[in-house]
């Protein structure tokens, strides 16, 4: 989930962006871009929406027009909202997968990316109480490719490419777009960066990540969820792996080409994929939080991870299976997908004991 | 008003038949209840209403209805026709419409749903708030699919595998693995939390083969998962996979029957490929004869098949045809042209992996104190020289 950090607030950053950026969109085109995929969403500034496409290998940047601030509305209960879109597309839930969720900065609206049965994506916008869907084949876009080239990708009997790099998260900070991908053939963690506005000419970052276990194994693995996050000071990415620990890599470090060591700073419990990670404010003090497929929603305190050094140096001996920083795990499960609605609000997409698909405003001062 | 008149198109037809009784089936109260639902929705709905008319021409590809004619509608607004799902867990008061284009032009509307309408599933037709017409959809005539293979295609695999590849004859629906696929010991005992339940899995384009994953935090030494749970992989034992048969293709169809592969554990792979393991038996110079390689263990198919290239003197890749053994440990290499030089190159990217995850440049989980980091190189290239 796929944040846009708001450093300063919206109205002076609108100023300060419009200087820094004269036309961040001078490059967009009119068309189709064809997208195959909606793996992963993140906004940047002026309602440009970075879209992660696994299927084409591509990230396209979309302008929603969708760029007004809005008045905030005061509260978010949305039941059943599984059931809502599948009526709306006509179809049933068991049909349908919300691929990820992404909130408009300056508009507030909500964006959903669902895939259907047969695969086919569609960006929903929850605007005004309304449920509506954003068109994908006129829009004015640009787009990069991730696509290493590649000599010869295998391909079956009916020549189709078998190959596939599936995009695990999306990020946009100061001008760059950051994306993590898991391949389906081999076991390695790829992270890309890439300035926006999209200059075609420029090569992509890749940088291959390894973590260490308890001082003695290193080993490589893919990131499934990640945000960017100052520590000390210092750029960082705050990543969380799909065998659960998270680590930090600071960005200065991070080179093209270059194996780069994260320090484990937790291990957050067995058997537990991280879906996604943000951050929010509880008065004055910065929280993250991470949600988790079996796991409660984790609450972190950045300045342990900041100044944790001993790097997981001891065997995890609690029956919990955690060690590292501490957490305290919120009385929320199965929080599938959640994204920053402003300082004191955080929205969330999560199934209840019941069943029942809801998305729902919380309250910061709650967490 | 609108007026009436009837005339379906043969698919519409088709889904009705379903719902109507056939000539051998046997009375049941939900089937009389469904034949006096029908008859009530006729009498009450039809009517006074226009003919509605579902032509062939908004048969997609994939051979669903994408969308609707209806013919004699010059006296309403197109708000007031709106379809609704008939399946659904909301009532009917909180139930949206389905969302879609819809024109009319003079006396006909057109109505295109953002997606085409489903296969096997009811719809209902509203105008002004009033269900004037409800139809089912056909079921879909797509083959079934059938799990066409599988890798490693091996008796025994190591304890440390890391990855099953399972391919099928048809694209089939993703995030389903979890619900579909189990792991039991012979004495089918269902083992818990083997593949790791990653969303979103790992398709290729079409959704033909899916790559799983052994849990990796289970199977690297001193993460919490391998301390608590132990090693997913028991040595000396066996297992079985089974992709469940109701497991459906995108196009609604299921699998029809159970799959099932069978394994037997042996002992872990931590011994890092190296070039040495590879064994090469050389053509002549100036034939078209194979190179054979024996690759000295079974590497990841799916890597094996783009990782290797054969290279000239020049180290630039030759055209050419790679077979594979069925253990997928030895390759045979047929050029497009005869071999005319005397030097050739065998190129190996780095990142080839064994079953367990070893690669050239690393273990997949390296001991700091027992294991030898070696420096990391993309490419390998092994040089021979033809007789």
């Amino acid at each position: 989930m796929k944040r846009f950090f708001l450093f300063t607030l919206c109205l002076s950053f609108s100023a300060l962006s419009m200087a820094n950026h004269p036309d961040l969109k001078a490059n967009f085109k009119m068309g189709n871009p064809e997208i195959q995929s909606i793996n992963a969403l993140a906004f940047g500034p002026e309602g440009i929406l970075f879209i992660g496409d696994a299927k084409q290998a591509q990230v396209v940047a979309l302008d929603t027009e969708d760029n007004e601030a809005a008045n905030t509305p005061e509260k978010l209960n949305f039941k059943n909202v599984d059931e809502h879109i599948a009526a709306l597309l006509g179809t049933t839930t068991d049909a349908i997968q919300i691929r990820d969720m992404a909130i408009n900065p300056v508009s507030k609206n909500i964006y959903l990316a669902i895939h259907t049965q047969d695969a086919t994506p569609i960006l929903l916008r929850y605007a005004n109480e309304k449920m509506e869907v954003v068109a994908l084949d006129k829009v004015s876009y640009n787009e990069v490719s991730l696509q290493k080239p590649v000599a010869a990708d295998a391909k079956d009997r009916r020549g189709r490419s078998l190959r596939q790099w599936a995009i695990s998260d999306l990020a946009y900070q100061d001008g760059e777009v950051m994306v993590s991908g898991l391949s389906n053939e081999e076991f390695s963690s790829a992270f890309v960066r890439m300035a926006f506005p999209f200059n075609q000419k420029e090569q992509l970052s890749s940088i291959e990540i390894y973590h260490a276990a308890h001082g003695r194994y290193e080993t490589y693995a893919p990131i499934k969820t990640f945000m960017p996050f100052d520590l000390n000071g210092e750029k960082h990415i705050v990543a969380s792996y799909t065998c659960t620990p998270l680590v930090i890599f600071p960005v200065g470090e991070m080179e093209a080409g270059k194996h780069l060591k994260g320090n484990t700073v937790a291990e957050l419990g067995n058997r537990n994929t991280p879906l996604d990670i943000i951050s929010y404010k509880k008065g004055e003090k910065t929280y993250l939080l991470l949600a988790n497929t079996t796991r409660a929603l984790m609450k972190i305190d950045p300045e342990k991870v900041a100044s944790y050094n001993d790097f997981l140096t001891e065997k995890v001996a609690e029956s919990s299976g955690t060690a590292g920083v501490d957490f305290i795990a919120l009385p929320m499960v199965n929080v599938q997908q959640m994204d920053k609605f402003d300082d004191e609000h955080i929205v969330f997409l999560q199934r209840n004991a019941k069943g029942e698909l809801n998305l729902f405003m919380g309250d910061t001062r709650r967490l | 008003m609108p007026r009436v008149s009837s005339t379906y198109s043969w698919e519409i037809l088709e889904g009705f038949k379903s719902v109507l009784l056939t000539k051998n089936q046997k009375l049941s109260v939900s089937k009389i209840r469904q034949v006096i639902l029908l008859l009530a929705w006729g009498i009450f709905c039809i009517p006074g209403y226009a003919q509605v008319e579902l032509s062939h021409q908004f048969i997609d590809q994939k051979g669903k209805l994408s969308g609707v004619k209806i013919i004699g509608t010059s006296s309403s607004e197109i708000q007031d026709w709106q379809f609704f799902i008939h399946q659904s867990a909301l009532s009917t008061k909180r139930r949206p419409s389905i969302l879609g284009k819809t024109e009319i032009v003079r006396d006909t509307l057109f109505f295109r749903p953002i997606l085409p309408f489903q296969f096997d599933q009811e719809y209902q037709l509203n105008h002004q708030g009033k269900t004037i017409y409800q139809f089912k959809t056909p079921k879909s005539k797509f083959k079934p699919p059938s799990l066409v293979s599988y890798s490693p295609k091996l008796d025994t695999i190591p304890a440390n595998l890391l990855k099953v590849y399972l391919h099928f004859s048809e694209p089939m629906q993703e995030g389903k693995s979890g619900q579909y696929i189990t792991v039991t010991n012979t004495e089918l005992d269902t083992l818990n939390e083997i593949f790791l339940d990653l969303q979103p899995e790992l398709w290729n384009a079409d959704n033909t083969r899916l790559t799983l994953w052994i849990d990796p935090g289970r199977l690297k030494r001193a993460l919490a998962s391998n301390d608590l749970k132990g090693k997913p992989l028991q040595e000396d034992s066996r297992i079985i996979i089974t992709i469940n048969n109701r497991w459906e293709s995108q196009q609604s169809i299921p699998l029809g029957k159970d799959h099932q592969i069978n394994y037997l554990i042996g002992k872990e792979d931590r011994i890092q490929p190296s070039l040495k393991q590879i064994k090469l038996r050389l053509p002549k110079v100036n034939h078209l004869a194979p190179l054979l390689i024996d690759c000295g263990e079974t590497f990841d198919v799916a890597l094996l098949a783009r990782m290797l290239s054969v290279c000239n003197d020049q180290q630039v890749p030759i055209n050419g045809i790679f077979e594979l053994n069925s253990t997928a440990d030895q390759l045979r290499f047929t050029p497009d042209q005869t071999w005319n030089k005397d030097t050739y190159f065998l190129k190996i990217d780095s990142a080839l992996e064994d079953l367990a995850g070893n690669n050239f440049n690393r273990l997949f989980d390296v001991d700091l104190i027992m294991d030898t980091k070696i420096e990391a190189q993309d490419y390998y290239w092994i040089k021979f020289k033809l007789p």
